[in-house]
């Protein structure tokens, strides 16, 4: 069976773990060292979802917490967002919170799956159970992943798969 | 891969390849996104086998989920080989499209390194911020604990104060009477009453001390100078001391330099706290030998030395003897609240002066004390150690509920001469001073249905314009200034020391 491709685009404000996310789910691979994205990024994977396979085309979007006419650009054709958060840095959750108010606002309903990134700094977290159930009202699931430990990066990404690939 | 033919180029695309640096790539595809034709050198943007006649789709996903029949726009797409281009879709007039890909690889680099300096710059501030966040929470926390820590230490100063108003009453009378009876019976009655005084006074200063302990651990304590007559005041410690130290069998002597004037500005009471401490552990710790006391002026400072030639202090005991309930090994069997050096300590504080010890294990201890005081105002008269002749005949309101201690006070007053109207309520005193106009009205601070506080600002309002003077077992310094304001006089601390009664009252109406 051919895969159909799908694009997808991962938000989220800068140096919160996008291009890191990618990077765990692509190539099962992590840096410590932070090197920014500019413009976007794309790589592609090929997964099994109930609908058949999927080729996922991800755009991988410079950090911002307020989209531009180029953002705008780049969100055009998506079939789902991956909407990424940094666990440690509270104020993250309010950017992502409000580009994806912004997406919706210019695309209207598109699937989306929201990522608490660095799971794995425990101590240094400051995002509490109230906002994750909040979150939960906005996106289709609310995962709390490491791009640093592997940690339900492969479960929120197939998760948004499953949605777009019907 | 063929050149470019410029010319052929509808004008957008013509526009976009003119303005281009060399590396782009021109594609043309039909309606269904077959390659029709390739121009400009794939390599220069990390493309390479285009193949014509194949989906575009499939070799540039980038254009997945993009309608070619728009007009798009990209700016620096990293196209999965790790080059940057931007990338315009133009839609063509024979049901075709133009994809342009231009390099922009260079840029790319350059922006990334700004980028990446901005970014980690305002990482650090974030870091900072929260950190900075962190510590002002941390601190509040901080603050509102031992604010709640001060209120619990105020409300248990307040439970110390009321219980030893409960205690000082009962001891006024038990004091009190036995002072009395010591005068008027005969030799053995006169010894064992005089035995009730001196376990009275004992508990007494034990009293005071955890009520002194309380308003120290709240700060609420400040240094009360006044002017006092040292000699005076010697004596009286003496006279409390030396039958202590006789039923020891301890030798008790006090001496005051000459040089010493004979009045000075200090806070008495908390000297004779000091004192009473010194010596009455000097006593308990002493079994045999001597205990003395040595006031002596210098450097401008009264200098008060307590010797005593009894077991002596180790070394390393000397710097815990001042924590409070540190009782030294070997020395359980002594009774004391263990507050005594404690709280001598926090009295020599407060009255900024200092204290220290020589000790010689067998030998004996003597303590020093240095006390800054300032000399005495020059014509004081020295009324208050006279005695407390009869008067004439001066009119004296008493308000005070406790029955005992108005017998004994009525035995002290009238003989002293005065003429005394006795009421046990506040109400009654407001109403019975305002309609006698007493010379002076001694009132209790606890009276029944109108307090004494509330009395005297009453008669203050009426107009009475005699003398009011507070009788009170609560000395917190609060209080007192309540009690000014209130229009009080003065204050006759419980409990009552008669010649010190009588000195007063004879010096408010003189
Ligand atoms: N401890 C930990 N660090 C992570 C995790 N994910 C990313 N990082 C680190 O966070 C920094 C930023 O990660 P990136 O993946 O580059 O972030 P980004 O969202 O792509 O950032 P921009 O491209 O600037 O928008 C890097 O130093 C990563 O090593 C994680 O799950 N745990
Ligand atoms: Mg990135």
């Amino acid at each position: 069976m051919e895969a159909v491709a799908r694009k997808i685009c991962i938000i989220g404000d800068f140096a919160v773990g996008k291009t890191s996310t990618v990077a765990r789910f692509v190539h099962n691979a992590f840096s410590e060292k932070y090197l920014t994205t500019v413009g976007v990024k794309i790589d592609t994977r090929e997964i099994d979802t109930n609908s058949g396979p999927v080729k996922l085309v991800i755009w991988d979007i410079a950090g911002t917490d307020r989209f531009s006419a180029i953002e705008f650009s780049y969100l055009r054709g998506a079939a789902g967002y991956l909407v990424v958060a940094d666990g440690t840095r509270g104020h993250t959750v309010d950017v992502a919170r409000r580009l994806r108010a912004e997406a919706r606002e210019r695309y209207g309903e598109v699937p989306s799956v929201m990522l608490v990134n660095k799971a794995d700094l425990a101590d240094e977290w400051d995002t509490d159970e109230a906002t994750f159930d909040s979150l939960a009202q906005d996106h289709a699931a609310v995962f709390r992943t490491s791009a640093k430990t592997g940690d339900n990066v492969e479960n929120a990404i197939r998760t948004l798969a499953e949605m777009v690939a019907g | 891969m063929s050149t470019l033919d410029i010319a052929r180029l509808p004008d957008a695309v013509a526009k976009i390849v003119a303005a281009a640096v060399p590396a782009t790539v021109v594609l043309r595809v039909d309606r269904l996104g077959r390659l029709l034709e390739a121009h400009g050198d794939a390599s220069t943007v990390k493309l390479s086998g285009l193949g014509t006649g194949k989906s575009v789709f499939s070799q540039l996903p980038m254009l997945e989920g993009s309608d070619l029949g728009d007009r798009n726009h990209w700016a620096c797409i990293d196209n999965g080989a790790g080059h940057a281009v931007d990338v315009d879709t133009v839609p063509g007039e024979l049901d075709d499209a133009w994809i342009v890909l231009v390099s922009v690889e260079d840029r790319r680099l350059a922006q990334q390194q700004q980028q990446l300096a901005a970014n980690e710059a305002r990482l650090m501030n974030q870091r900072q911020q929260k950190l900075v966040d962190q510590l002002v929470a941390a601190r509040s926390e901080l603050e509102l604990r031992r604010r709640e820590a001060e209120e619990a230490l105020t409300d248990k100063t307040r439970f110390i104060a009321s219980m030893s108003h409960e205690f000082r009453t009962p001891l006024t009378s038990v004091i009190g009477y036995a002072e009395w009876l010591s005068t008027a019976l005969d030799d053995t009655a006169q010894r064992q009453s005089r035995a009730i005084v001196r376990a009275g006074r004992h508990m007494l200063s034990l009293v005071n001390n955890l009520l002194e302990q309380a308003q120290l651990e709240t700060n609420q304590a400040s240094a009360r100078p006044d002017c006092i007559a040292l000699r005076d005041l010697v004596e009286d410690i003496a006279a409390i001391m030396a039958p202590l130290a006789a039923e020891k069998g301890l030798a008790f002597a006090a001496f005051v330099d000459p040089q010493l004037p004979e009045r000075l500005v200090i806070d008495e009471m908390r000297v004779r706290q000091i004192l009473i401490n010194l010596l009455g552990n000097a006593v308990k710790f002493t079994r045999t030998g001597s205990v003395q006391l040595n006031l002596s002026s210098q450097a401008d400072q009264l200098h008060i030395e307590v010797a005593d030639t009894g077991p002596g202090i180790a070394e390393d005991d000397k710097g815990r003897i001042f924590t409070a309930f540190k009782r030294l090994e070997g020395s359980q069997r002594q009774v004391g609240s263990g507050l005594g050096l404690h709280i001598t300590l926090q009295l020599v504080k407060l009255l900024g002066g200092s204290i220290g010890l020589d000790s010689e294990i067998g030998r004996g201890t003597k303590f020093h004390v240095r006390l800054p005081y300032q000399d005495a105002p020059a014509e004081i008269p020295a009324a208050a150690s006279e005695p407390a002749a009869a008067t004439t005949g001066q009119h004296l309101l008493l308000a005070e509920d406790d029955p005992d201690l108005v017998q004994l006070l009525q035995l002290y007053l009238a003989r002293a001469g005065y003429v005394l109207t006795i009421v046990d309520n506040g109400r009654d005193a407001v109403s019975e001073a305002l309609a006698r106009q007493p010379d002076l009205v001694l009132m209790d601070f606890n009276l029944p249905i109108v307090d004494g506080l509330s009395a005297a600002c009453q008669l203050r309002e009426k107009g009475y314009s005699g003398v009011v003077v507070a009788l009170t077992g609560a000395t917190l310094d609060d209080d007192r200034l309540q009690a000014v304001e209130a229009g009080f006089d003065g204050f006759i601390a419980k409990p009552i020391r008669m010649p010190e009664l009588m000195a007063t009252l004879q010096a408010l109406l003189a």
